[in-house]
């Protein structure tokens, strides 16, 4: 029978193997592994989910009208590490098409607007690409169908133009300028993309365009979609914290534009491989349609848009 | 343990088993926890859990999103917890969101995370936490029985740690792990008695990497060893191993981040708390919070001088009074890290110093320390339930629908009723229940100051008759 002082150092000993187990298992061997793929036939869609192990799955058919999906992204990085980590995110979304740039250097990106996004981080726009003007490149960007995602903050008088956000249509009164907080849920994406952040401070009000995530009681919106030109602006509430890094990557990655209308949501388990259909009951056009499956829930481990 | 008579039924001998203290007490801790972990749950940490568990399987380390702000090895549990969750319990979803309960976040206090985590990543988490529960328990009776004791009073410290409010509400409602960080400086400390001083360097390095606390205590390890070996060669052969011990598995633990640039990330913990005194307040509770890691900076040349002093003295220790000596200078300096007010569950690296001391004291003087753990078993687990308040039921509203919303939201509206001068009764009550912590801190130094007067009294009154 172990005596004391061998039970002692078989306590230390497995203790010290589970922690080290748990290391190889994040950094040496991860046994994790997800995947997707969605075949398109006339009137359903079928899709194969493998996954290693037990994990909720959430897959969307969204109707993007006429609209382009982001396929490429440029952040304009203010050097803050909270950058990476978005494009971390991306990762795990299989979003790969990633451009890391800074303000200096952004206008010489802005070309082909359709089908791309810009990044930007809380605080004005970059002096290079808007100054408030009609004509400004970000303007053009609009206009060319462009996206940009944008991490709000109402830029105080004095430091710019009274009419710096008339060109946008927007005005300060769109703003929320005190700490508050969301009560609810709202719009078509907020629960199937299980987005989280609720924080207003610095967003816009919902009536502004088009809220996406969760609204205050007086209003206003943690993430609000804007159609600008054949662009959209998405606004992002609450600045640079944690569950906006998610929201954002879930947003971008799912292709969702001002104009996506979620036509098809379905949810379930998978545990090894699972072949399941979507049936629609009439035809469908797959250009003017985008899948987005998802795993884990809040709990994000693995996306892919088809 | 006692041998029985070969002809004694297995039903005889498992109802003797059963009746021992030691099995009534760990059914009673394990009933109790069986309750609350499904009911009662603090979010906010929790919910960090399951997001360091999900960067675990999108392969993405500790730190390559946001969400792990500690130092590697608790996330290294959690990956390993994560195994076994996902792939032995087949756990499929870890959290929703309380949609209903959003309003919380509006409140005076911060932390009431509408992140609320699914019962079945609850209990997995806070079962392998009170594990941990019952390996401190045993680590505190072994010490006991070590230092030479009965098995009563050993048996007593086993229970006074499990059914401990403080540790008991540590696991199974908060369900944090400062514990682990426990158990295994306890582990270095019973490693290091057993001469395989390697392994307590490995022990201690964990301890230390788990939530820096027990780092302070390394003088106290200092001194235990150099004192329990007589030859200068064996003096230096023990430190050289339990330094290798140390600096092996820190090297071990860090290497990925060395290896991917996220180091000063895995010491956040630390870093973020230091520099949030910069950070303007937006609440007398941010206030009070800000100015109090000022206090904690400015009381550290004091608590460093401390545990200098202490180690010297249970080095120098008399032969014959050295273990009680030890024991007492181990108490003084796990105290001594906690000069200001910390987090209720910081507390649990003193409390097995208190335990040893109050079971094995034999004179008045020692029997005063009950004073300190009662008054230090209470506040805690105040200060802990006044913090968290009705944020604790949100699970329970969520997933079982067993408190309405609107009941949960109405308490924490209570809360942070404002009764004078921008004073929310949040705050009030956090701040009683905070000064009460810290008075409890402070009287384990002032029975040691009482009881060293009326020593040298009784001494002087001893000379002069």
């Amino acid at each position: 029978m172990l005596d004391n002082k061998n039970i002692i150092a078989a306590i230390a000993v497995v203790l010290i193997a589970a922690m080290f187990v748990g290391e190889v298992a994040i950094y040496v061997k991860n046994p994790y592994s997800y995947d997707a793929d969605v075949v398109w036939d006339e009137e359903s869609l079928e899709y194969t989910l493998t996954a290693s192990n037990n994990i909720t799955y959430d897959l969307l058919v969204l109707d993007n009208e006429d609209s382009v999906p982001v396929t490429e992204l440029i952040i304009c990085s203010n050097g803050s590490g909270y950058f990476d980590r978005i494009v971390n995110e991306l990762t795990i979304r299989n979003f790969s098409n990633v451009i890391m740039t800074d303000s200096e250097n952004i206008a010489d990106m802005m070309d082909e607007p359709e089908g791309k996004a810009i990044l930007i981080p809380y605080g004005v726009f970059p002096k290079e690409i808007y100054n408030g003007n009609s004509t400004d490149p970000l303007m053009e960007w609009f206009a060319g169908g462009g996206s940009v995602f944008w991490f709000g903050h109402m830029p105080s008088n004095g430091y710019v133009n009274e009419e710096y956000l008339t060109p946008l249509g927007l005005s300060e009164d769109d703003f929320c300028t005190k700490e508050n907080y969301s009560s609810l849920p709202s719009g078509m994406f907020c629960k199937p993309l299980s987005l989280r952040n609720s924080l207003v401070y610095n967003g816009l009000k919902a009536d502004a365009g088009t809220p996406l995530a969760y609204v205050s009681d007086d209003g206003f919106s943690s993430i609000t979609s804007k159609k600008v030109l054949n662009g959209s602006l998405t606004v992002f509430a609450g600045g640079h914290t944690y569950e906006n890094s998610m929201d954002c990557a879930q947003l971008i990655s799912a292709g969702v534009t001002a104009d996506s209308v979620l036509s098809k949501h379905v949810t379930g388990e998978v545990r090894g491989s699972i072949t399941e259909s979507v049936v629609f009951g009439t035809e469908i056009i797959p250009e003017n349609n985008s899948v987005y499956v998802y795993m884990g829930g809040y709990y994000i481990v693995f996306g892919k848009r088809f | 343990m006692e041998e029985l008579p070969e002809n004694v039924s297995a039903v005889s001998r498992l109802s003797i088993f059963l009746k021992r203290p030691m099995i009534t007490i760990l059914l009673v801790g394990i009933i109790i926890r069986a309750v609350l972990i499904p009911l009662l749950t603090y979010n906010y940490d929790i919910a960090f859990w399951a997001t360091t568990i999900q960067h675990a399987q999108s392969n993405n380390g500790l730190y390559n999103l946001e969400g792990y702000f500690y130092t590697p090895v608790w996330g290294y549990m959690l990956s390993f917890l994560g195994l076994i969750g996902n792939f032995v319990f087949g756990i499929s979803s870890y959290g929703t969101m309380a949609d209903g309960l959003l309003a919380s976040l509006g409140a005076d206090w911060e932390f009431y995370g509408v992140m609320t985590v699914s019962p079945e990543f609850s209990i997995l988490v806070k079962s392998f936490l009170s594990v941990f529960d019952v390996i401190c328990a045993y680590l505190i009776y072994t010490i006991v029985k070590r230092f030479g004791y009965s098995d009563r009073k050993a048996t007593m410290a086993f229970g006074l740690w499990f059914l401990c409010p403080i540790v008991i509400y540590t696991s199974a409602v908060h369900g944090t792990f400062d514990n682990i960080s426990v158990s295994f400086l306890l582990l270095s400390f019973l490693l290091a008695m057993d001469r395989k001083y390697m392994l307590a360097g490995t022990s201690f390095s964990i301890a230390a990497l788990t939530k820096f606390f027990p780092a302070y205590l390394a003088f106290m390890l200092l001194a235990y060893v150099l004192r329990t070996n007589n030859e200068r060669n064996s003096k230096a052969k023990a430190i050289l191993s339990v330094a290798a011990g140390v600096l092996i598995t820190a090297f071990l633990i860090l290497i990925p981040q060395i290896m991917t640039g996220y180091a000063s990330e895995a010491f956040g913990f630390v870093f973020d708390r230091v520099s949030s005194i910069q950070n303007d307040a937006d609440s007398l509770w941010d206030f009070i919070a800000t100015n109090g890691m000022l206090i904690v900076l400015l009381l550290q040349p004091l608590a460093f001088a401390l545990l200098g002093v202490m180690a010297y003295k249970a080095y120098k220790a008399e032969e014959s009074k050295f273990n009680e000596t030890f024991m007492l200078m181990f108490l003084l300096s796990a105290t001594a890290i906690f000069l200001w007010t910390p987090a209720p569950t910081y507390l649990l690296l003193t409390i097995p110093f208190l335990i040893f001391v109050v079971v094995t004291a034999e004179s008045e003087s020692q029997k005063r320390y009950i004073i300190p753990l009662i008054l230090l078993f209470v506040s805690t687990t105040l200060y802990s339930l006044t913090m968290h308040s009705f944020s604790i039921l949100f699970q329970s509203s969520v997933y079982m629908e067993l408190v309405s919303a609107e009941t949960i939201l109405n308490g924490i509206e209570w809360m942070s009723h404002i009764i004078s001068a921008g004073l929310t009764r949040q705050t009030a009550l956090n701040l009683v229940m905070g000064a009460l912590e810290t008075l409890a801190i402070y009287s384990v130094f002032l029975v040691y100051i009482i009881n060293h007067i009326t020593s040298k009294k009784r001494r002087s009154d001893c000379v002069g008759q």
